[in-house]
Protein backbone atom coordinates (compact mmCIF):
# COMPACT_ATOMS: atom_id res chain seq x y z
CA UNK A 1 0.00 0.00 0.00
CA UNK A 2 1.37 3.32 -0.62
CA UNK A 3 -0.12 6.55 0.25
CA UNK A 4 -2.05 7.30 -3.29
CA UNK A 5 -4.26 3.91 -2.37
CA UNK A 6 -4.27 4.74 1.20
CA UNK A 7 -6.00 7.88 0.66
CA UNK A 8 -8.53 6.74 -1.58
CA UNK A 9 -9.37 3.57 0.80
CA UNK A 10 -9.12 6.31 3.48
CA UNK A 11 -11.61 8.90 1.59
CA UNK A 12 -14.15 5.61 0.68
CA UNK A 13 -14.48 4.99 4.64
CA UNK A 14 -14.51 8.07 5.73
CA UNK A 15 -17.55 8.52 3.17
CA UNK A 16 -19.16 5.21 4.16
CA UNK A 17 -18.86 6.28 8.19
CA UNK A 18 -20.40 10.08 7.23
CA UNK A 19 -23.18 8.11 5.39
CA UNK A 20 -23.50 5.71 8.29
CA UNK A 21 -22.83 8.45 11.36
CA UNK A 22 -25.59 11.17 9.38
CA UNK A 23 -28.26 7.94 8.53
CA UNK A 24 -28.36 6.50 12.26
CA UNK A 25 -28.95 10.44 13.40
CA UNK A 26 -31.72 11.19 11.14
CA UNK A 27 -33.12 7.97 11.39
CA UNK A 28 -33.67 8.31 14.86
CA UNK A 29 -35.04 11.80 14.93
CA UNK A 30 -37.35 11.25 12.58
CA UNK A 31 -38.71 8.06 14.51
CA UNK A 32 -38.96 10.58 16.51
CA UNK A 33 -40.81 13.03 15.14
CA UNK A 34 -43.44 10.97 13.64
CA UNK A 35 -43.69 9.51 17.03
CA UNK A 36 -44.95 12.42 17.99
CA UNK A 37 -47.81 12.97 15.85
CA UNK A 38 -51.39 11.86 17.16
CA UNK A 39 -53.59 9.60 15.52
CA UNK A 40 -56.34 8.90 15.65
CA UNK A 41 -58.18 5.41 16.54
CA UNK A 42 -60.13 4.32 13.27
CA UNK A 43 -62.70 1.16 13.96
CA UNK A 44 -61.85 -0.73 10.90
CA UNK A 45 -64.37 -3.89 11.60
CA UNK A 46 -67.01 -4.63 13.61
CA UNK A 47 -69.13 -8.02 13.61
CA UNK A 48 -71.74 -9.48 15.89
CA UNK A 49 -71.02 -12.93 17.62
CA UNK A 50 -73.64 -14.61 17.37
CA UNK A 51 -71.93 -17.51 19.97
CA UNK A 52 -71.22 -15.04 22.92
CA UNK A 53 -73.77 -12.37 21.86
CA UNK A 54 -71.78 -9.82 21.91
CA UNK A 55 -70.74 -6.84 19.43
CA UNK A 56 -67.18 -7.13 18.37
CA UNK A 57 -65.47 -3.98 17.43
CA UNK A 58 -61.57 -4.10 15.88
CA UNK A 59 -59.86 -0.70 16.68
CA UNK A 60 -56.63 0.06 14.93
CA UNK A 61 -54.56 2.98 16.40
CA UNK A 62 -52.51 4.19 13.32
CA UNK A 63 -49.94 6.13 15.55
CA UNK A 64 -46.93 4.96 17.42
CA UNK A 65 -47.90 6.08 20.72
CA UNK A 66 -50.76 4.17 22.71
CA UNK A 67 -54.35 5.42 23.36
CA UNK A 68 -56.50 5.01 26.06
CA UNK A 69 -60.25 4.83 25.95
CA UNK A 70 -61.25 6.43 28.46
CA UNK A 71 -64.85 5.52 28.23
CA UNK A 72 -67.56 5.16 25.73
CA UNK A 73 -71.22 5.24 25.17
CA UNK A 74 -73.51 2.62 22.87
CA UNK A 75 -76.78 3.30 21.64
CA UNK A 76 -79.07 0.91 20.29
CA UNK A 77 -81.76 1.27 17.70
CA UNK A 78 -83.83 -2.21 17.15
CA UNK A 79 -84.65 -2.18 13.36
CA UNK A 80 -88.26 -3.00 12.46
CA UNK A 81 -87.80 -7.13 12.35
CA UNK A 82 -86.70 -6.92 16.09
CA UNK A 83 -89.07 -7.18 18.96
CA UNK A 84 -87.14 -6.35 21.71
CA UNK A 85 -87.55 -2.14 21.88
CA UNK A 86 -84.27 -1.36 23.63
CA UNK A 87 -81.03 -3.85 23.91
CA UNK A 88 -79.24 -3.43 27.11
CA UNK A 89 -74.94 -4.26 27.89
CA UNK A 90 -74.10 -6.70 30.34
CA UNK A 91 -70.95 -4.35 30.98
CA UNK A 92 -69.42 -1.36 28.72
CA UNK A 93 -65.68 -2.06 28.69
CA UNK A 94 -63.69 1.54 30.24
CA UNK A 95 -59.75 2.29 29.86
CA UNK A 96 -58.85 0.52 27.26
CA UNK A 97 -55.41 0.44 26.37
CA UNK A 98 -54.62 0.50 22.17
CA UNK A 99 -51.46 -0.46 21.17
CA UNK A 100 -49.38 1.58 19.06
CA UNK A 101 -49.66 0.55 15.46
CA UNK A 102 -52.12 -2.63 15.49
CA UNK A 103 -55.41 -3.48 15.72
CA UNK A 104 -57.03 -4.00 19.36
CA UNK A 105 -60.32 -5.73 19.99
CA UNK A 106 -63.26 -4.96 21.84
CA UNK A 107 -65.92 -7.26 22.64
CA UNK A 108 -69.12 -5.52 23.95
CA UNK A 109 -71.05 -8.07 25.72
CA UNK A 110 -75.68 -7.63 24.86
CA UNK A 111 -77.43 -8.23 27.99
CA UNK A 112 -78.09 -12.39 28.26
CA UNK A 113 -81.95 -13.20 27.37
CA UNK A 114 -82.09 -10.63 25.36
CA UNK A 115 -83.08 -11.62 21.65
CA UNK A 116 -80.43 -11.90 18.93
CA UNK A 117 -79.19 -8.84 16.90
CA UNK A 118 -81.80 -9.06 13.80
CA UNK A 119 -81.34 -7.43 10.15
CA UNK A 120 -81.72 -3.19 10.45
CA UNK A 121 -80.50 -3.16 14.13
CA UNK A 122 -78.22 0.14 14.30
CA UNK A 123 -75.32 0.34 17.33
CA UNK A 124 -74.09 3.53 17.63
CA UNK A 125 -70.59 3.48 18.92
CA UNK A 126 -68.83 6.43 21.00
CA UNK A 127 -65.27 6.50 21.92
CA UNK A 128 -63.62 8.69 24.12
CA UNK A 129 -59.87 8.43 24.40
CA UNK A 130 -56.89 10.57 25.09
CA UNK A 131 -53.69 10.43 23.92
CA UNK A 132 -50.31 10.53 26.28
CA UNK A 133 -49.10 14.20 24.92
CA UNK A 134 -52.21 15.78 25.88
CA UNK A 135 -54.87 16.34 28.52
CA UNK A 136 -57.79 16.63 26.11
CA UNK A 137 -60.44 14.14 25.45
CA UNK A 138 -60.96 12.93 21.74
CA UNK A 139 -64.32 11.28 20.18
CA UNK A 140 -64.95 8.66 17.54
CA UNK A 141 -68.15 7.74 16.97
CA UNK A 142 -68.88 4.66 14.92
CA UNK A 143 -72.37 3.70 13.10
CA UNK A 144 -72.85 -0.12 13.06
CA UNK A 145 -75.36 -1.59 11.07
CA UNK A 146 -76.02 -4.98 11.56
CA UNK A 147 -77.73 -6.59 7.95
CA UNK A 148 -78.36 -9.63 9.02
CA UNK A 149 -75.72 -11.51 6.51
CA UNK A 150 -74.32 -14.48 7.92
CA UNK A 151 -71.27 -12.79 9.64
CA UNK A 152 -67.92 -13.91 9.33
CA UNK A 153 -66.86 -14.89 13.03
CA UNK A 154 -64.26 -12.56 14.86
CA UNK A 155 -61.20 -13.15 15.28
CA UNK A 156 -60.61 -14.99 18.74
CA UNK A 157 -58.14 -13.23 20.66
CA UNK A 158 -60.75 -11.25 22.38
CA UNK A 159 -58.92 -9.08 24.42
CA UNK A 160 -61.38 -7.53 26.91
CA UNK A 161 -63.87 -9.79 27.77
CA UNK A 162 -66.43 -9.30 30.68
CA UNK A 163 -65.97 -12.28 32.87
CA UNK A 164 -68.83 -10.74 35.77
CA UNK A 165 -71.85 -12.56 36.40
CA UNK A 166 -70.10 -15.11 34.91
CA UNK B 1 12.79 43.35 18.41
CA UNK B 2 13.18 39.73 18.47
CA UNK B 3 10.50 38.78 15.62
CA UNK B 4 10.80 35.28 16.75
CA UNK B 5 9.11 35.85 19.75
CA UNK B 6 6.47 37.86 18.81
CA UNK B 7 5.90 34.87 16.00
CA UNK B 8 5.36 32.37 19.22
CA UNK B 9 3.11 34.78 21.17
CA UNK B 10 0.70 35.36 18.18
CA UNK B 11 0.71 31.24 17.28
CA UNK B 12 -0.23 30.57 21.20
CA UNK B 13 -2.47 33.61 21.17
CA UNK B 14 -3.89 31.98 17.99
CA UNK B 15 -3.90 28.20 19.82
CA UNK B 16 -5.95 29.79 23.10
CA UNK B 17 -8.63 31.24 20.85
CA UNK B 18 -8.98 27.81 19.21
CA UNK B 19 -9.32 25.93 22.34
CA UNK B 20 -11.71 28.83 23.53
CA UNK B 21 -13.93 28.09 20.67
CA UNK B 22 -13.16 24.24 20.52
CA UNK B 23 -14.66 24.01 23.86
CA UNK B 24 -17.25 26.20 23.38
CA UNK B 25 -18.47 24.25 20.24
CA UNK B 26 -18.13 20.75 22.38
CA UNK B 27 -20.27 22.45 24.77
CA UNK B 28 -22.82 23.89 22.62
CA UNK B 29 -22.77 19.99 21.41
CA UNK B 30 -23.37 18.36 24.41
CA UNK B 31 -26.00 20.77 25.50
CA UNK B 32 -27.97 21.20 23.12
CA UNK B 33 -27.91 17.11 22.06
CA UNK B 34 -30.45 14.97 21.45
CA UNK B 35 -30.58 11.66 23.22
CA UNK B 36 -28.72 9.79 20.04
CA UNK B 37 -26.44 12.59 19.66
CA UNK B 38 -25.27 12.23 23.37
CA UNK B 39 -24.78 8.31 22.92
CA UNK B 40 -22.44 9.66 20.07
CA UNK B 41 -20.87 12.35 22.14
CA UNK B 42 -20.48 9.73 24.71
CA UNK B 43 -19.06 7.18 22.20
CA UNK B 44 -16.44 9.34 20.89
CA UNK B 45 -15.08 10.63 23.59
CA UNK B 46 -14.50 7.65 25.71
CA UNK B 47 -13.13 6.05 22.48
CA UNK B 48 -10.93 9.32 22.29
CA UNK B 49 -9.59 8.26 25.94
CA UNK B 50 -9.23 4.61 24.40
CA UNK B 51 -7.43 4.99 21.72
CA UNK B 52 -5.38 8.64 23.27
CA UNK B 53 -1.89 6.96 23.05
CA UNK B 54 -2.27 5.20 19.53
CA UNK B 55 -3.72 8.34 18.34
CA UNK B 56 -0.57 10.41 19.27
CA UNK B 57 1.89 7.43 19.12
CA UNK B 58 1.05 6.64 15.29
CA UNK B 59 0.39 10.39 14.70
CA UNK B 60 3.73 11.35 15.99
CA UNK B 61 5.70 8.73 14.04
CA UNK B 62 4.13 9.23 10.67
CA UNK B 63 4.81 12.89 11.09
CA UNK B 64 8.34 12.32 12.29
CA UNK B 65 8.87 9.77 9.34
CA UNK B 66 7.44 12.65 6.79
CA UNK B 67 10.07 14.81 7.56
CA UNK B 68 12.73 12.69 7.25
CA UNK B 69 11.63 11.54 3.99
CA UNK B 70 11.49 14.91 2.38
CA UNK B 71 14.23 16.11 3.89
CA UNK B 72 16.29 12.80 2.53
CA UNK B 73 18.53 12.87 6.17
CA UNK B 74 18.10 11.46 9.74
CA UNK B 75 19.30 14.62 12.43
CA UNK B 76 21.08 13.80 15.31
CA UNK B 77 17.55 15.42 17.32
CA UNK B 78 15.36 13.27 15.25
CA UNK B 79 17.07 9.99 16.51
CA UNK B 80 17.38 11.26 20.25
CA UNK B 81 13.45 12.31 20.41
CA UNK B 82 12.85 8.98 19.51
CA UNK B 83 15.38 7.35 21.97
CA UNK B 84 13.87 9.69 24.53
CA UNK B 85 10.41 9.11 23.60
CA UNK B 86 10.71 5.06 24.01
CA UNK B 87 12.56 5.40 27.18
CA UNK B 88 10.09 7.21 28.75
CA UNK B 89 6.79 6.03 27.45
CA UNK B 90 7.65 2.72 26.96
CA UNK B 91 10.43 1.83 29.15
CA UNK B 92 13.43 0.56 27.29
CA UNK B 93 16.56 0.63 28.73
CA UNK B 94 18.55 3.63 27.54
CA UNK B 95 21.54 0.78 26.93
CA UNK B 96 20.14 -1.39 25.03
CA UNK B 97 18.28 1.97 22.68
CA UNK B 98 22.43 3.35 22.36
CA UNK B 99 23.69 1.16 19.91
CA UNK B 100 20.21 0.85 17.61
CA UNK B 101 20.22 2.78 14.13
CA UNK B 102 16.89 5.17 13.41
CA UNK B 103 15.07 2.32 11.16
CA UNK B 104 15.13 -0.50 14.80
CA UNK B 105 14.33 2.98 16.62
CA UNK B 106 10.91 3.21 14.65
CA UNK B 107 10.54 -0.51 14.63
CA UNK B 108 10.70 -0.79 18.23
CA UNK B 109 8.13 2.69 18.49
CA UNK B 110 5.79 0.97 16.53
CA UNK B 111 5.70 -2.46 18.21
CA UNK B 112 5.28 -1.27 21.32
CA UNK B 113 2.67 0.52 20.28
CA UNK B 114 1.31 -3.00 18.93
CA UNK B 115 0.03 -3.81 22.35
CA UNK B 116 -2.30 -0.45 22.54
CA UNK B 117 -3.43 -1.44 19.66
CA UNK B 118 -4.76 -5.05 19.84
CA UNK B 119 -6.08 -3.77 22.98
CA UNK B 120 -8.34 -0.81 21.17
CA UNK B 121 -9.34 -3.21 18.35
CA UNK B 122 -10.47 -5.67 20.85
CA UNK B 123 -12.75 -3.40 22.45
CA UNK B 124 -14.03 -1.94 19.25
CA UNK B 125 -14.98 -5.11 18.16
CA UNK B 126 -16.44 -6.13 21.16
CA UNK B 127 -18.71 -3.11 21.10
CA UNK B 128 -19.54 -4.15 17.15
CA UNK B 129 -20.84 -7.14 17.97
CA UNK B 130 -23.07 -6.22 20.52
CA UNK B 131 -24.04 -3.94 18.53
CA UNK B 132 -25.13 -6.37 15.93
CA UNK B 133 -26.38 -8.51 18.62
CA UNK B 134 -28.85 -5.37 19.55
CA UNK B 135 -29.32 -4.66 15.63
CA UNK B 136 -30.82 -8.11 15.07
CA UNK B 137 -32.88 -7.84 17.90
CA UNK B 138 -30.48 -11.29 19.58
CA UNK B 139 -30.63 -9.78 22.88
CA UNK B 140 -33.93 -9.65 23.99
CA UNK B 141 -36.05 -6.68 23.29
CA UNK B 142 -33.35 -4.40 24.12
CA UNK B 143 -35.00 -0.76 24.46
CA UNK B 144 -31.14 0.61 24.75
CA UNK B 145 -30.57 -0.58 21.03
CA UNK B 146 -29.95 2.38 19.72
CA UNK B 147 -27.97 4.40 22.28
CA UNK B 148 -25.61 1.23 21.90
CA UNK B 149 -25.83 2.16 17.97
CA UNK B 150 -25.00 5.49 19.01
CA UNK B 151 -22.13 5.13 21.15
CA UNK B 152 -21.07 2.59 18.25
CA UNK B 153 -20.78 5.17 15.70
CA UNK B 154 -18.83 7.59 18.08
CA UNK B 155 -16.44 4.66 18.41
CA UNK B 156 -15.67 4.36 14.70
CA UNK B 157 -15.40 7.56 14.27
CA UNK B 158 -12.41 7.18 16.31
CA UNK B 159 -11.02 4.14 14.97
CA UNK B 160 -11.21 5.60 11.47
CA UNK B 161 -8.65 8.16 12.87
CA UNK B 162 -6.40 5.64 14.76
CA UNK B 163 -6.68 3.06 11.32
CA UNK B 164 -6.10 5.60 9.12
CA UNK B 165 -3.04 7.19 11.16
CA UNK B 166 -1.62 3.78 11.97
CA UNK B 167 -1.44 3.16 8.41
CA UNK B 168 0.32 6.15 7.30
CA UNK B 169 2.75 5.93 9.81
CA UNK B 170 3.73 2.46 8.25
CA UNK B 171 3.75 3.38 4.47
CA UNK B 172 5.68 6.42 5.52
CA UNK B 173 7.85 3.84 7.43
CA UNK B 174 8.15 1.28 4.55
CA UNK B 175 9.06 4.12 2.29
CA UNK B 176 11.51 5.33 3.85
CA UNK B 177 12.99 1.74 4.00
CA UNK B 178 12.92 2.29 0.03
CA UNK B 179 14.98 5.29 0.28
CA UNK B 180 18.37 5.73 0.64
CA UNK B 181 18.31 7.77 3.65
CA UNK B 182 21.52 9.35 5.00
CA UNK B 183 21.60 8.92 8.88
CA UNK B 184 24.09 10.53 11.07
CA UNK B 185 26.15 8.41 13.15
CA UNK B 186 26.51 8.57 16.73
CA UNK B 187 29.90 9.75 17.28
Amino acid sequence: MNRVVLFFVTSLLALVLGWGIGGYITYNKTIEAVGKIPASPIIVKSVYDRNNHAVVFSILNMGTLPLTVVSESFIFKPGKESSEKRYEMKNIPASIPLIPLGITTVALKLKEGTQELKSGDIVMATLHYVHPLSKDVYTVSHKFEFTGKPQETPPKEIKKENKEEK
Amino acid sequence: MNWERVAWWIFWLTFAFALVIAFYGVSLAILTATSVEFAYLLGLVSFLLLGNRLLFGYGWIANLLDTVISVKEVTLTQKEAVKERLEKKNFEPLEKLEELSFKALIMLALKDLDYYRYAYYGVFLLLTLITLLTKFNLLGDLVIGKYVEGVFWGAATVTFFVWGLEQLSKVSFVEYNLMDVKEIKNQ
